[in-house]
């Protein structure tokens, strides 16, 4: 770093001057939170992906790359504020961080999207627990800080004869080093981590699935449709029992998940193990036909597939249907 | 002053060009308050319900066409129809048993608005077991060192006393159990033991009785597999 940059010199005037005191202070303050924020992102790296997705600001296949990349660059960024590193790069990265963070919270909320800010926790619960206006307000006064030091930073008039020279190219060049080591960082511990995530993120319903599951398990339609004509599966209802009572695929089994425990014994008795189960639901975002393959499999049966948006295509295709209660 | 002005000047009219068609509309225009709801955690069993508030920022009526929920969650009422700048609700019901840890659910909803025509209302949660079950299901094989023996525990998770009591045990002549409280209230294990010389595979249970009105039943599975 320059000696001549204003950060530099706040701090060796900072025990006399009011101004390097609170200039010291905002870099400590920022860099803690920024180091803080990656901690957990870094250890969670399938959580993070997730919140960032939700956000719906970035297409599907960058979601991966940005959660891989960011929380990198923001332990990268607060250690350069607390150590006093490549600062004039850091503090443009931080502002252009917080930027993009408090206007997303913008977006967002103005969107109605009321979301798991995933700050400094990625966790569901208690503690990743807020509000949009809270997180607004939380973000807008980080941001401040991070103005403050940019102000003071690039535009801070010369005292004394010491003033940064050319900050804006050095603060550019300087940008550089903590964004590339934060990409070829997160690339890397993710190749060697194991909960690694693909690079290329694909984050439709169907994915969605098979991330649940490790690998795909949903059945194409054509084949579950040959294997309704042929006997050659059993066809398993995962709603709830009035929506199978108004209709169903044609001699299908009524096993609501929430009566999974009161049920299972009545509805698969005598199954052999082998036996291809199809579990479907109702809708591109229904999760019961997938929770219920789940619990199958954890009991032992071992075909089981899923049939994505079962009942919704079963009817778009008129396939043979019937309505009312369960045979037998 | 020169300087700024220009920039000023374009940065107003794009916002001008995007809020134009909102402000000109003579069409209904659905706006949501809140588009995701997360009930952060709450408990297996619990039934939740929100309710969602839309806005017409249109000048005419917004007609809610339909509202389709995924499954396992109901809607309990919505209002069809909102006069221009008025408002409306759309309440939804989820039935929590059978899920486990973070979980969504969604609705979608259609409206005669010509440019946002299907909404689609997001719903999250994290569900924590009432009772925790470890080591179910037992899994019992026939090799050679593989344990005759398999451990179930259950634990509650609710700061009221726990009590089960065996129903049901579908295999009687394969298997048996034994049933010992480890911490009063609080903590069970379940010991299952294979019976020598049996060999043929199954899959059976044994069911508990609780007395927690959230989770009545428990069941472990015991599943013998002994031709591979």
């Amino acid at each position: 770093m320059t000696k001549s940059h204003p950060l530099f010199v706040a701090d060796q005037r900072s025990q006399r001057n009011p101004t390097g005191i609170t200039i010291l202070l905002s870099r400590l303050f920022l860099g803690g939170i920024f180091v803080y924020a990656s901690y957990d992102k870094i250890i969670h790296p399938v959580s993070f992906a997730e919140i960032v997705y939700n956000y719906h600001i970035l297409p599907d296949v960058l979601v991966n790359l940005v959660s891989l990349f960011l929380p990198w660059l923001e332990l990268l960024v607060g250690l350069s504020l607390i150590l006093g590193v490549l600062l004039p790069g850091a503090v443009l990265i931080c502002n252009l961080l917080l930027l993009i963070f408090f206007s997303t919270l913008v977006f967002n909320m103005a969107r109605g999207l009321d979301i798991d800010c995933g700050c400094f926790t990625v966790s569901i619960g208690p503690s990743s627990g807020g509000h949009m206006l809270w997180y607004l307000f939380r973000d807008g006064f980080f941001l401040l800080v991070a103005v403050f030091l940019f102000f003071s930073s690039f535009f801070a008039k010369s005292q004394r004869g010491l003033r940064f020279d050319r900050p804006w190219k050095t603060a550019f060049v300087q940008a550089l080093a903590p964004a590339l080591t934060a990409v070829l960082l997160g690339l890397f511990v993710n190749q060697v981590r194991s909960d690694s995530i693909p690079l290329l993120g694909d984050w439709s319903p169907e994915a969605r699935i098979t991330l649940k599951f490790g690998k795909n398990i949903l059945i194409p339609f054509e084949e579950a449709k040959d294997k309704l004509l042929t006997g050659g599966a059993i066809f398993i209802d995962a709603r709830p029992r009035e929506l199978y009572q108004e209709g169903h695929v044609q001699g299908a089994l009524s096993l609501p998940l929430a009566e999974f425990d009161q049920m299972i014994d009545k509805v698969l008795t005598d199954l052999p193990d082998d036996a291809l189960i199809i579990t479907y639901c109702d809708g591109e975002n229904c999760i019961l036909s997938a929770e219920l393959a789940l619990r199958l499999k954890e009991i032992g049966y071992e075909n089981v597939r899923v049939l994505y948006n079962g009942w919704d295509v079963w009817k778009i295709h008129q396939l043979p249907s019937e309505a009312g209660e369960p045979r037998g | 002053m020169k300087k700024k002005l220009i920039p000023t000047t374009l940065a107003s009219a794009f916002v001008l060009w995007l809020a134009l068609p909102a402000l000109c509309s003579a069409d209904p225009q659905m706006a949501l308050k809140q588009q995701i709801h997360d009930f952060k955690d709450v408990l297996e069993g619990e039934i939740l319900t929100h309710t969602f508030e839309l806005l017409n920022q249109g000048d005419e009526t917004l007609n809610i066409e339909q509202v389709k929920p995924d499954c396992s969650c109901s809607v309990v009422r919505f209002d069809p129809l909102i006069p221009p700048k008025g408002e409306g609700k759309i309440t939804v019901k989820i039935d929590t048993r059978g899920f486990e840890g973070p979980e969504r659910w969604a609705i979608k909803v259609f409206s005669n608005d010509p440019i946002w025509k299907e909404a689609v209302l997001d719903l999250r949660a994290n569900i924590r077991p009432v009772i925790t079950l470890t080591g179910s299901p037992v899994f019992f094989t026939g090799k050679k060192n593989d344990p005759t023996t398999g451990e179930v525990e259950i634990s509650a998770e609710l700061d009221k006393p726990l009590i089960v009591t065996p129903e049901q045990f579908t295999l009687s002549g394969k298997v048996t159990y034994s049933f010992s409280e480890i911490e009063k209230g609080k903590r069970y294990r379940v010991t299952f033991q294979k019976i020598a010389g049996k060999r043929e595979n199954y899959r059976g249970f044994l069911k508990l009785k609780t007395n927690f009105e959230e989770k009545p039943d428990i069941i472990l599975w015991i599943i013998g597999r002994f031709d591979r």
